[in-house]
This record gives C-alpha cells, sequence and structure tokens, in this order.
C-alpha cells in the first residue's frame, strides 16, 4: 500500500465520512473504489490508423467496393491517370 | 477572351430505357510534390457540392501517406458522410491535358467509410465559384481571361 495526500472539497469529505460510519469501511477503501470505477469507464485514446486517407486502412484486403451505391445506371466519367512531374511542368 | 470547351460525357440509360441526362465535367490535375507526381482526369461539375473536390478512390490511393488537415461531415441525401479533408495542389487542364490555371491549394475530401466513396471526383463551389464557366448542357466552358482567385 502506498500513502496517497490529496486536497478533496469539505462537503465531499463529509459526504465520504458518512459513507465510511453507515457502511464501517474505510475511506481509503471508498476512495480507491471510486477510483478503480473512474479508471475503468475511461476510454483508451483512438489508435489512429496506420495509413492516411483512413478509406485505404478500411479496404486493405478487399478486392471490391461492395457497399452499396446510391447512383443509378449512370456510367463512369473518366479514367485518372497518373502523370510524372518531370514531363509536365507546372 | 480565351476559353476551354469540355464536352459532357454521356450518363447511360435507365433500366426503363430513360436516358440519364449528361453531364458537365471539367479535367483536374491533382499535384504531390514529394512524389513528383500528378494525378489527372475528368471530374464532375456539381454546383451542389460547396466543397473544393470530392475524391474517388484513386484520389484517395494518390493521397496515400498524406495527413489529412482536419476532418469534416458532408450532408448527401440526407446522409451525414465523414471526411478526412487534405489540401491538395490543383490545377485544371485543357482538353489536351496541358495544365490552364492554378488553383492553388485546395480542400479534397475523402470520405471515411468505402460506403461514401464515389466512382467520379465531383468538383464543387470552392472551386467553381473562382473560375468564370458556361453550362450548356452540351459543353462545360471555361473562360481564362475573367478568372478571380
Amino acid at each position: 500500500m502506498e500513502r496517497l495526500t490529496v486536497s478533496l472539497p469539505e462537503d465531499l469529505v463529509r459526504k465520504v465520512k458518512r459513507i465510511s460510519e453507515e457502511s464501517g469501511l474505510k475511506i481509503s477503501r471508498i476512495v480507491a473504489a471510486a477510483l478503480e470505477q473512474y479508471l475503468s469507464e475511461q476510454v483508451p485514446p483512438r489508435a489512429e490508423p496506420p495509413i492516411h486517407p483512413t478509406i485505404l486502412w478500411k479496404l486493405k484486403g478487399r478486392k471490391m467496393l461492395t457497399g452499396p451505391s446510391p447512383k443509378l445506371m449512370r456510367a463512369r466519367v473518366g479514367s485518372w491517370r497518373i502523370i510524372d512531374l518531370d514531363e509536365l511542368p507546372v | 477572351m480565351t476559353s476551354m470547351n469540355y464536352p459532357y460525357k454521356e450518363d447511360g440509360i435507365l433500366p426503363d430505357g430513360s436516358k440519364v441526362p449528361n453531364i458537365p465535367i471539367i479535367s483536374l490535375l491533382i499535384v504531390r510534390r514529394d512524389l513528383r507526381r500528378g494525378l489527372a482526369g475528368e471530374s464532375i461539375v456539381d454546383t451542389g457540392f460547396d466543397g473544393g473536390i470530392y475524391a474517388n478512390l484513386n484520389l484517395a490511393e494518390f493521397l496515400e501517406g498524406s495527413t489529412p488537415t482536419r476532418t469534416s461531415t458532408l450532408q448527401a441525401a440526407g446522409r451525414t458522410v465523414a471526411c478526412e479533408v487534405f489540401s491538395v495542389e490543383c490545377h485544371i487542364l485543357d482538353g489536351q491535358s496541358k495544365p490552364v490555371l492554378s488553383l492553388g491549394s485546395v480542400e479534397a475530401y475523402c470520405p471515411v467509410d468505402p460506403i461514401d466513396i464515389s466512382e467520379d471526383v465531383i468538383v464543387g463551389r470552392a472551386i467553381l465559384n473562382r473560375v468564370r464557366l458556361e453550362l450548356d448542357g452540351k459543353l462545360t466552358r471555361l473562360f481564362l481571361s475573367n478568372t478571380r482567385s
């Protein structure tokens, strides 16, 4: 066990002392239980996807898009191509 | 006054045999200086989209390894679409894929969920409002001399 000194609002101290008297539990036991509950409710920080844009991370391993499409029977407008900037100075 | 013409694209036939209205398009070049590469292609002119560019999978793959500047949500057909926003260098190309107008840095919205990915790149008002365009149902005409930054 390790001793920890903390400052608490007076009304909170009164509440803890009252609970201690009513339950017969030591104040340190009540505070420890409250702390354990608080810490268990903390959400761990969301892990950043290792790849950006995130959609690529979500699609990793998929061979094709499988989600429903909201569009009608339309064709694609055009294909996109990679260009070397040495060939197209901008 | 110099102008560039981009013919509308056919948009297919519905199962009931009716024709879908043709699509106004414009050609864009997205540049990644770190890769010394550009991505060029045709994008849909959409005055109903208030952002700059909405990415398709080609553009999302081209942006791989970039860091989004922020996250944002778009409203599309009553749905909320979560997006990562990337700052990209963008140029408008003419019909021969030659850069004719630099737009500088624009925001590209890349949906986070695969269900929201578009097959086509969409160009919205954040870009369209900076240029003079004429849409006549057959051609998208871009006027160069009166463009505004």
